[in-house]
């Protein structure tokens, strides 16, 4: 519990609830986080004032806000080519959402529900500069893999680029239900490398502008 | 088709009736030529072809010899003169027929002489002759026409109809006879016999068809019949006499074969006539092979009875019965009546005539029969086709009936696959929330002052806890639809491994063997709960520093099991109701519970739990227990 997440400051909390708002900040400080490093929204617009005018370097955002969904948010940041961590807090976690908010760019989904120490412990992950996956979601990108050519939908794009043999075995080891701690044991590495490799593995899952120019292209006939 | 082929056959009628009456007008009456009645005639040596100086007798021609010189078998000469006016224009002689065979001389020169003028002679009976006579052979006045004839007694022999006249008429009179007596019947010969060999292919070919058989038979009796009205010889014979008789039978053997067709395309049976004309057959063989000359005629009138009476049969039926087909036959059969008595009648010398109509109306029916018959076959083939279309109709119609009935059923099995996943949800829910829910209400409602925040917090962690549980498994099902119980348990397995580890426990798996396990929801909703809350139990109330789950499929079932090296179960007050909701579980996954605890040592586990992974102990998911959900 002492690792801080002092390079995820300053952070922007984007939740139209009050007690959540708290909760989130709350445990930002207890990762070591300065209370007036964390700003707050309640809706799109704000967060997006609150970003134009001071850079966060993390952003939790919930999914349902009052003026449209979090994705949106993280795809404007992605679109905006922010550098800031952007990471999902939401109360319902189902795969195409999950899977949806990643590709946008986010680098990890948590759930409301979940005990303090849980999420408290993903939010270190990515201090480390790491992310981490969903069982389910490392059987998506998996199967992603397995099917190509992929099928033309926004879920089913291929990846702006191959996965390496290693972060392949990862993701399968993930999909079975595996910590980054086990895994690093399993691959004699340290905890911190597993992690950026997930977030490599979790970068080129996002739909990049070019990759997507060029599906484009491709599905109008103009590249053969 | 129906009219159309009446048509047709009302067409053909006429067309031989034409033909019929052509050829009947003869050779009578031809212009500019003279019939030569007067004639002389003395019997010869068979051997000699010196005309015999006496012995003369007057007779006219047409002659047959035999009311003369009863069984006079052997030669008779003959000898007519005509007065030639002009004899600078080539003359005609015209002979209608010598019989059987014979030569012939005008003023004492031979012009023609048959191949065989001794047994077995050549067959001239039916073969018209003509003569160009020109000067210096024609003289002008008298000239003689001397015929020398070999006939038997038994056969009416003698000489036709003699003629002269201008060249050109008598060859006019030759072409319209040879075409009645000689092109006409080898015709109807040929095409008979084509007919025939067709009906019998067709017969071979599809055995029901007997009337098909029968007429195939009748035809190839009747050209056997037929040939003595075109053979130039008696080949193979070596007799005339054998020819003779074999002809006759072979009519016979056509009256029988044509009577068994008229029973059998009116659909009649009759097994002892039919046996008793077969005897008949059989009778009339032997009579021509042994019997005297004369048990010809015999043969040749029950033959001609015989057809009579087929016919008379025919028409009978035909009026009774109400086929279109065998009334156009009955018409046909009428004429060939009349024909045949007339026949009948000119055979037995009744009427004085060398003309035999039943060859030409037997090839009219048979022509008709042929009609009628492809007619029927044409029918019969439309009705093959009626019955396909028919066929495909009603294939069509139970083939979209049944893609109806198929499209509901699947709807049906749709609807209740749904029902069946939603109950099974209800049920997850009744068996994980409510049940402790129920348990938590009375627990709170029996001592509300003893309740602590604590507990209550603890209480809705759990129910927190249960609920992601139900919303993983419920969630990871439809999306894949293997549904293997290796991806349900990975959510589980990350987040308590995660939150352990945050809590400074240690947590090591071993799962193995459990890639192809697939139970039930229910069942593999009670493994991960039984592990949340053992794993629980580790994290709240063990104290230990490592944890270790094992979940694996043996050949006794599977077998879970959840160590951990705290302090023991037996340390912490208030276990028990874990402890017997663990019970529960592991007997409905038809396992055992195993606890062993000491301090530094705790062991929670189920062996044997779903001995058969895909057996009907557990509820199926298909047909849930309402029992258990009004229970909640």
């Amino acid at each position: 519990m002492s690792a801080s997440l002092v390079a995820l400051s300053p952070a922007l909390i984007v939740d139209d609830e009050p007690a959540m708002r708290e909760r989130l900040a709350e445990l930002l400080v207890r990762a070591g986080i300065q209370r007036n490093a964390i700003a707050f929204a309640a809706s799109i617009a704000q967060a997006r004032q609150q970003l134009e005018s001071r850079a966060a370097a993390l952003v939790l955002v919930d999914i349902g806000l009052p003026d449209g969904s979090g994705i949106d948010l993280i795809r404007w940041l992605r679109h905006t080519g922010s550098s800031s961590d952007a990471v999902v807090v939401s109360s319902f976690g189902t795969q195409d959402l999950i899977v949806q908010a990643l590709r946008a760019g986010a680098v990890g989904y948590l759930l409301k529900e979940r005990d303090d120490a849980e999420i408290l412990a993903s939010l270190r992950s990515i201090g480390r500069g790491g992310a981490v996956l969903d069982p389910f979601v490392a059987r998506h990108i998996l199967h992603l893999i397995a099917a190509a050519p992929a099928p033309a939908t926004a879920r089913g794009e291929p990846l702006a680029e191959p996965l390496t043999p290693r972060e392949e075995e990862i993701l399968g080891w993930v999909a079975q239900g595996l910590i980054s701690r086990e895994i690093a044991e399993k691959l004699s590495r340290s905890t911190a490398t597993v992690e950026d490799h997930v977030k490599n593995i979790l970068r080129k899952l996002r739909v990049a502008t070019r990759t997507q120019a060029v599906f484009q292209a491709r599905s109008l006939g103009l590249l053969q | 088709m129906h009219c159309e082929s009446i048509r047709v056959l009302r067409a053909l009628s006429i067309a031989l009736a034409v033909v019929l009456l052509c050829a009947c007008s003869s050779a009578d009456g031809e212009s500019g030529l003279h019939a030569l009645v007067a004639a002389q005639a003395v019997r010869g040596e068979a051997r000699s072809f010196v005309v015999p100086g006496e012995g003369w007798d007057t007779v006219q021609v047409p002659d047959f010899w035999q009311s003369r010189w009863q069984r006079h078998d052997g030669v008779v000469w003959y000898r007519l003169q005509w007065n030639q006016v002009d004899a600078t224009q080539p003359a005609g002689v015209l002979i209608e027929y010598l019989n059987m065979a014979g030569a012939v001389y005008v003023n004492g020169t031979l012009l023609q002489r048959d191949a065989s003028l001794v047994e077995p002679l050549s067959r001239a009976w039916n073969t018209p002759r003509f003569f160009s006579i020109e000067p210096p052979l024609l003289r002008a006045g008298s000239n003689e026409l001397v015929l020398r004839v070999s006939g038997l007694a038994a056969y009416a022999p003698g000489v036709g109809r003699v003629w002269v006249g201008p060249e050109s008429a008598a060859r006019n009179g030759f072409d319209r006879l040879r075409f009645v007596r000689y092109k006409f019947p080898a015709f109807a010969f040929a095409v008979t016999a084509a007919l025939g060999c067709f009906f019998l292919i067709l017969w071979l070919m599809r055995r029901r068809e007997v009337a098909f058989g029968w007429y195939a038979a009748s035809a190839l009796a009747w050209l056997a019949y037929d040939w003595n009205f075109i053979a130039p010889s008696a080949w193979p014979l070596n007799s005339t006499y054998l020819w003779q008789s074999l002809n006759a039978f072979f009519l016979f053997l056509f009256a029988s074969a044509f009577m068994l067709f008229v029973l059998r395309i009116c659909v009649r049976r009759f097994p002892r006539g039919e046996a008793l004309l077969w005897l008949g057959v059989g009778i009339a063989l032997l009579a021509a092979l042994v019997g005297p000359a004369l048990a010809r005629n015999a043969i040749i009138v029950c033959a001609a009875l015989l057809v009579l009476g087929a016919n008379a049969l025919l028409v009978l039926w035909a009026w009774r019965g109400d086929k279109v087909e065998l009334r156009m036959l009955s018409g046909i059969a009428l004429l060939y009546v009349v024909a045949g008595v007339h026949d009948l009648l000119a055979y037995l010398d009744i009427v004085r005539s060398n003309n035999y109509y039943a060859d030409i109306t037997a090839f009219t029916n048979t022509l008709c029969i042929a009609a009628v018959l492809a007619w029927r076959y044409a029918r019969s083939m439309e009705r093959v086709e009626n019955f396909n279309l028919q066929l495909q109709r009603d294939v069509a119609a139970a083939r979209t009936e049944l893609a109806g009935n198929l499209a509901r059923e699947h709807a049906t099995e749709m609807a209740h696959a749904r029902i069946g996943e939603r109950l099974n949800l209800v049920r997850d829910i009744h068996d994980g929330i409510g049940g402790s829910l129920l348990g938590n209400i009375s627990a709170i409602e029996r001592a509300p002052e003893k309740t602590t925040v604590p507990q209550l917090l603890k209480l809705l962690k759990e129910l927190r806890d249960e609920l992601r549980l139900i919303i993983d498994t419920a969630v990871i099902e439809p999306a894949n639809a293997s549904g293997a119980f290796a991806e349900q348990l990975a959510p589980l397995r990350q987040r308590m491994t995660r939150l352990l580890d945050a809590n400074g426990i240690v947590c090591r798996w071993d799962v193995s063997a459990i890639e192809t396990l697939r139970p039930a929801s229910a069942q593999a909703l009670d493994v991960l709960r039984f592990v949340q809350e053992a794993l629980t139990n580790v994290l709240k109330h063990s104290g230990a520093s490592a944890a270790w789950v094992s979940v694996r499929a043996e050949d006794r079932g599977l077998a879970i099991e959840v160590r951990d090296n705290g302090k023991g179960i037996g340390a912490t007050p208030g276990q028990g109701a874990g402890t017997s909701s663990m019970q529960a579980r592991a007997q409905r996954l038809g396992g055992q519970l195993m606890i062993s605890s000491r301090p530094g040592q705790t062991c929670v586990a189920i062996v044997g739990a779903l001995p058969t992974p895909s057996s009907g102990a557990c509820a199926s998911p298909n047909s849930p227990n309402f029992g258990d959900v009004r229970g909640f």
